[in-house]
């Protein structure tokens, strides 16, 4: 169950990237936190609910150079 | 940061008044971050400790605060040393490298939460082997 959690979040982030949509106004390519830090799909938040979590913004993490290189 | 030591609970003088940013804060806090978060104050830096557990049962424990310009987190829990920065999206100093501006860290405290579950779920999954997913 985790698992497949995490393939779908795998996903629907790497699609979303590819679309260069980091906040997808689509429910079904949305994600949530929730206060414990669980993940949850948007197809997967009733609607009108979900007003405690936090939608994920979905940029990557480190662009080139955010980073200093290993031994700089 | 935390690291175990000189942690104190933050406290505030009676009457004092509170910034905007601090009351956008209590508010973010109590809506969206685990009620076992703690406000804390290490060596000068106000922040908030809190507990994240991923979809595979990895807990972290995680210290978010506002550098000045931005939100960032680090993470105390657990000890990840030896890992390449690039790999997992971490600074030598252990905190998370959430993109390329505002020295890695994030505009809000809500973003700096959610981002911060993104990353710990996808660092279950490189502790288990796998590339950083994400």
């Amino acid at each position: 169950m985790a698992e497949s959690v995490l393939d779908r979040l795998r996903e629907v982030v790497l699609d979303n990237r590819e679309r260069r949509e980091e906040r997808p106004a689509a429910r079904g390519r949305q994600v949530f936190v929730d206060p414990g830090g669980r993940i949850v799909l948007g197809d997967a938040v009733p609607e009108g609910e979900g007003h405690a979590l936090s939608e994920v913004h979905q940029a990557v993490f480190a662009a080139s150079g955010a980073i200093p290189p290993e031994g700089a | 940061m935390p690291d175990g030591s000189q942690e104190r609970e933050e406290g505030r003088e009676a009457g004092a008044p509170r910034s905007a940013r601090t009351l956008r804060e209590r508010a973010c806090l109590e809506l969206h971050f685990p009620a076992s978060t703690r406000p804390l104050s290490v060596d000068g830096v106000k922040g908030y400790l809190f507990p994240l557990e991923t979809e595979l049962g990895d807990r972290f424990e995680l210290f978010a605060w506002f550098d000045g310009s931005a939100y960032q987190v680090r993470v105390v829990h657990p000890a990840l040393e030896g890992l390449g920065p690039h790999a997992v999206h971490l600074f030598p100093d252990r905190r998370i490298c959430f993109g390329h501006r505002d020295g890695g860290g994030v505009a809000t405290l809500e973003e700096a939460h959610a981002r911060s579950a993104l990353w710990a779920n996808g660092m279950s999954a490189y502790l288990r082997g796998a590339r950083f997913p994400f």
